[in-house]
């Protein structure tokens, strides 16, 4: 039995939602502008729309799990992002958090009933 | 190029607080600027209008985008959204219920012809459910704001009704069509209640009722025929709700009818003096006029209610605990 197209898209998009900030967390590791970010996240696999990933960015910065800085380059002016002190810890935590739903469900799917 | 970036980011500035929308659509203005300069790179050339148009629909619309960076995404998040609901029905049934009685002592009252009145008192509804919904929805839109889950959060399962059907039970479907065969036995004339009371005072119907003979009949006819169905076929909630439902509407409009005739008994005892019998005609009239009225708020009541169990009945499966919990044992 096949689900349909919008049923589809809507659980893809609701399984995918959480494990964005991880994505975006763990490439700000290393320091990046949205755009850059952006193609960096898209290199790896992971798609977001341009609209949602720059208001996270800034929700991430205001709630201080980012750190950000104006500077310029290539004669323009970019926003810089990097991971704060408190954004590491968060990192590590749902790192972890993720592992253990991982392997979870890896256990789950292997399952035969 | 630039005056069509321009106009976009504009678009989103107005929607933004004053205070970041500088800084945002600084950052936004240089991420777009960092697309549009690869995609020339890859072209070779500068982007046409069309390109650039097609760019900034795919990068979202403005009060989408601006959205995105307000702090509050909706008018009624999804955790106070259930409570909003529930209590938007209440009191919408409440305020239904209120208009009702209005609209029963208004079209009873009216002297223009039923027709006329009934649609145009029907009108009247809307202004005040409207009313009703959006001061409901603001006092919830404030809780949102003023972070109020946690107040309805709070609760108990033993604060819960008990498990209730929404079928109605077998022996009120039971008294209610002997109430209608002993009514229509005696409509018909088939019965006699004045052999039993003996008194010098003698009270008939008005000849509005003999000019209703056959609605009024029919209409108890058809509270016998949907009493069998609802005892015979219990499980057909939406069609026994759908029948109870037109039965009652039915009901009300025969009693706003009958109400609108000013005078429903005639009293008469031959040796009594006029000034008594004046009293007495004029308190048997109050009297009828009381129960009429009371009646047909009654059977609108019942007619809402008729309603509410026909969603329910739309909603709840045959085996969801509502119905499950009517089996024995």
């Amino acid at each position: 039995m096949s689900i349909g197209e919008d049923i589809y898209e809507a659980l893809r998009l609701e399984l995918r939602r959480g494990s964005l900030i991880l994505a975006v967390l763990g490439l700000l590791r290393a320091e990046h502008y949205g755009y850059t970010l952006r193609k960096a996240l898209a290199a790896q696999g992971v798609e977001i729309d341009e609209g949602a990933l720059y208001p996270m960015l800034r929700r991430l910065d205001s709630q201080g799990l980012l750190t950000s800085i104006w500077r310029e380059e290539d004669k323009r002016n970019k926003r810089f992002y990097r991971l704060s002190s408190d954004g590491e810890a968060a990192l590590r935590q749902l790192e972890g958090e993720w592992r253990a739903m991982n392997d979870a469900l890896g256990r789950i799917l292997k399952e035969t009933p | 190029m630039t005056p069509l970036l321009d106009r976009y980011l504009a678009a989103i500035a107005r929607e933004l607080p004053k205070a970041q929308a500088a800084d945002i659509t600084a950052e936004l203005r240089d991420n777009l600027l960092s697309e549009i300069e690869e995609k020339q790179a890859c072209l070779g050339r500068p982007l046409n209008r069309k390109e650039l148009e097609a760019l900034l629909i795919d990068f979202g619309h403005p009060l989408v985008i601006a959205a995105r960076y307000r702090k509050t995404q909706y008018l009624i998040g999804p955790e106070i959204f259930p409570f909003w609901l529930a209590t938007l029905r209440v009191v919408l049934a409440v305020a239904v219920a209120i208009y009702l009685a209005g609209l029963v002592i208004r079209l009873a009252a009216a002297h223009e012809p039923l027709t006329d009145a009934l649609p145009q008192s029907l009108q009247t509804i809307w202004p005040g459910l409207f009313m009703v919904f959006g001061a409901v929805t603001a006092v919830f839109a404030i809780m949102e704001r003023l972070d109020g889950r946690a107040a309805l959060m709070r609760w108990s399962p033993r604060q819960l009704p008990p498990v209730r059907s929404p079928r109605p039970k077998r022996f009120d479907v039971a008294a209610r069509m002997a109430m209608a065969v002993v009514f229509v036995l005696w409509w018909t004339g088939l019965i006699h209640f004045r052999d039993i009371a003996h008194t010098p005072l003698r009270v008939d119907l008005a000849p509005i009722f003999a000019t209703l003979y056959w609605p009024i009949l029919a209409y108890y006819a058809a509270e016998i025929l949907i009493g069998a169905i609802e005892l015979a076929r219990p499980a057909w909630t939406s069609l026994n709700a759908c029948l109870s439902l037109a039965k009652n509407v039915a009901g009300a409009l025969l009693l706003i009818y009958i109400l609108r005739a000013g005078h429903w008994v005639v009293v008469t005892a031959p040796h009594w003096p006029a000034a008594a019998l004046a009293s007495a005609q004029v308190n048997f009239d109050l009297g009828m006029k009381l129960g009429l009225t009371i009646t047909a708020f009654v059977l609108a009541c019942l007619a809402v209610g008729d309603g509410w169990r026909l969603t329910r009945s739309r909603r709840i499966r045959p085996d969801g605990p509502m119905l499950g919990s009517e089996q024995p044992g």
